[in-house]
């Protein structure tokens, strides 16, 4: 489902040079529960920037159900991103001025599904994440569980086969990111659905299928 | 999507109340400076009232003389500018009315004239014209009673005059008076037709009486120079093309015409100096400047417009700025979820268009507030400049008079402008930041 060969990341300035990560090799299968962990500035979300395609890396190449991305352009990358993937992030990323049915349908909005449609989608996804009774309500309005959990509504609403999540529970207190470990779960065990997940909880990555260790920018299992 | 946009920017309004209020009032200001400066140009060259043919009218309002002469190599020839005044009824009569491209030309002249009603020695010093019968094709008078005089009538010299209906309920306190008598600065006219006010914006056609100018010894006025004989005097002429784009046809044959009157022998030549001018370029055509001057007078006042738009573009563009950097995550998040480069700037752009069309709205009302305050001094055109002052008064604008289909459709460019060169750059540039710096807000 995912394949990572010879990447490289280097971010550089006019002072300096910082090599996030260096020649990764790495296959994740489809249907897997994959978590990449390592302590922090090791390249983690580096990695995970480069498969959701939110980055571009140095060198090295990244294949996504069997499409080589490197060379899409803006709109091919935008097209594929809403089809394919599904982002959750540690910081929920819900756009505040809009209210929390409208964030669900975002990714539907960019597919031009019909307005019916969307919210048929929108109130189906936040059922299962309950929080059917929130969809007129604003990010301000929400608690941080219930903020995250409309953060996965949107990962999955549009059905992507890969759902991308850099620290999902790093923000939240442990009986809310124990409810937000379980929607994963549910979602890979039930859907079928690829996750990666970037975490520093041990507890939690020993959960998943996989576990993918890095230090300084290189894979070290 | 439009619907979750316009939720957004009734939610964004809310959220950001000073940058809202700061938005909109910047945008109105910028419309309301710009939509006096349109009502102005409208309302001196638009196709309004009586004056409903304006797009095809075109006049010729000042004789030009120049006499030609070597420079002191002897070999470039040169014309030395010598002056410039109205014209003579003799020369428009001998020249000008023999011009065949024109539907209608009409010999005009506008003054003061005391106007008394011997019977009920009632005395009122009014705007008079002297013009001809082609006046009334060129001009949309509604006849309340009666009719104008007639070719055959200026002809014959017939004292016969055409008033309004102030004027006759001020001297005869009633409109129903054909063939009642009014004295015009002592000599005794008839009225053949009573009209409908016309406003004293329309600087044109506007008058209390219109009366033939062969009966009034004032506008049969002409210079007498041995040169320029017949040139110089007190009319000008208005003529009514068949389509707007006949000037240069008009033109040509008016040069035409005018060669007969320059003789190679005389010391002074007549020039049109690029009549005959349409409404706009009349507006701008002020004592003896070559058309040059009065071209670069129409080039100021469109920089002038260019810069009060552009001015609070370049403001409102630095408030986007400043919005878009706040908005950054949300920027990020979109690209994460699909928006393409191409969406997110279609996106900004009608978000700001909805707040500058609010702007437009207020902008549209702050320009009626201001229109009301100032409206004497806009009304009074170049051309009326002396006669309202001497009149005293100038009539009354509704201001929806001139906010029509017209008004509103300019309202909607502006802001459509204003838009475009405020939202563009910062919506190019932070569409196009990386998604990972937008989600990290660097």
């Amino acid at each position: 489902m995912i394949t990572v060969k010879d990447l490289s990341k280097v971010y550089r300035t006019d002072e300096i040079e910082t090599l996030a990560l260096e020649h990764v090799n790495l296959s994740i299968r489809e249907g897997e529960f994959v978590s990449i962990m390592g302590p922090s500035g090791c390249g983690k979300s580096t990695l995970l920037n480069m498969i959701g395609l939110l980055d571009a890396p140095t060198t090295g190449t990244v294949e996504i159900d069997g499409q080589d991305v490197s060379g899409m352009n803006d709109r091919r990358l935008a097209a594929f991103r809403n089809r394919t993937l599904g982002f959750v992030f540690q910081s929920f990323h819900l756009i505040p001025s809009l209210n929390v049915l409208d964030n669900v349908e975002l990714p539907l909005l960019y597919r031009h599904v019909p307005a019916r449609e969307r919210r048929a989608a929108a109130e189906e996804v936040l059922s299962r994440v309950g929080l059917t009774h929130r969809m007129k309500h604003f990010p301000s309005q929400l608690s941080g569980g219930q903020c995250q959990r409309v953060a996965i509504a949107r990962a999955i609403v549009g059905e992507p086969k890969i759902i991308l999540a850099d620290e999902p529970t790093g923000n939240l207190d442990s009986t809310m990111g124990a409810e937000v470990m379980n929607i994963l779960h549910a979602l890979n065990r039930e859907d079928g659905r690829t996750i990666v997940m970037v975490t520093h909880n041990e507890e939690q990555a020993r959960q998943t299928s996989r576990i993918i260790r890095f230090f300084d920018g290189h894979q070290i299992n | 999507m439009w619907k979750v946009y316009l939720r957004q920017i009734r939610r964004l309004l809310r959220e950001n109340k000073f940058f809202s209020v700061v938005y909109i009032l910047g945008t109105a200001l910028s419309v309301t400076m710009i939509m006096l400066i349109l009502i102005t140009y409208y309302i001196n060259t638009g196709n309004i009232g009586v004056v409903d043919k304006r797009d095809r009218m075109f006049f010729v309002t000042r004789s030009y003389t120049v006499k030609p002469g070597k420079d002191i190599s002897g070999n470039n020839f040169y014309k030395a500018f010598q002056g410039s005044a109205p014209l003579s009824h003799k020369m428009l009569e001998k020249y000008m009315y023999p011009l065949q491209v024109p539907e209608a030309k009409s010999i005009v002249g506008q003054t003061q004239s005391a106007v008394y009603n011997k019977n009920k020695q009632v005395y009122e010093e009014k705007s008079v014209a002297c013009v001809d019968a082609d006046y009334w094709k060129i001009f949309s008078m509604r006849f309340l009673v009666g009719r104008p005089f007639t070719e055959a009538e200026v002809k014959s010299k017939a004292p016969q005059v055409v008033i309004d209906e102030s004027t006759a309920r001020a001297l005869f306190g009633k409109i129903d008076v054909v063939g009642y008598p009014v004295e015009i600065n002592w000599k005794e006219y008839r009225v053949c037709g009573v009209v409908e006010d016309v406003p004293s914006y329309l600087s044109d056609a506007y008058a209390h009486l219109w009366y033939p100018y062969t009966t009034e010894s004032r506008c049969l006025f002409s210079s007498d120079s041995e040169d320029l004989k017949d040139v110089y005097g007190p009319m000008k002429m208005y003529v009514l093309a068949h389509d707007r784009g006949d000037q240069e046809r008009i033109r040509q044959e008016m040069e035409h015409q005018i060669q007969q009157m320059n003789a190679p022998a005389k010391r002074s030549q007549f020039v049109l100096n690029h009549q005959p001018d349409t409404a706009l370029e009349s507006v701008f055509r002020m004592s003896s400047d070559p058309y040059e001057k009065i071209y670069s007078r129409m080039q100021i006042v469109f920089i002038i417009i260019v810069v009060l738009l552009v001015l609070p573009a370049i403001n409102l563009s630095g408030l986007i700025v400043a919005r878009m950097k706040k908005r950054a995550g949300e920027i990020g998040v979109r690209k994460a979820f699909g928006a393409s480069v191409g969406e997110l700037m279609r996106q900004f752009f009608w978000e700001n268009f909805v707040q500058m069309l609010i702007g437009g709205v207020v902008g549209l009302c702050l320009s009626y507030g201001i229109f009301q305050l100032v409206r004497e001094t806009l009304l009074v055109s170049y051309r009326t400049m002396n006669m309202a002052a001497k009149v005293g008064h100038v009539d009354m604008l509704n201001f929806f008079h001139v906010v029509n289909m017209h008004t509103i459709c300019y309202v909607l460019g502006i802001c459509f402008l204003l838009n475009l060169i405020s939202t563009l750059v910062p919506a190019w540039r932070y569409a196009r930041i990386p998604i990972v710096d937008a989600l990290n807000r660097r």
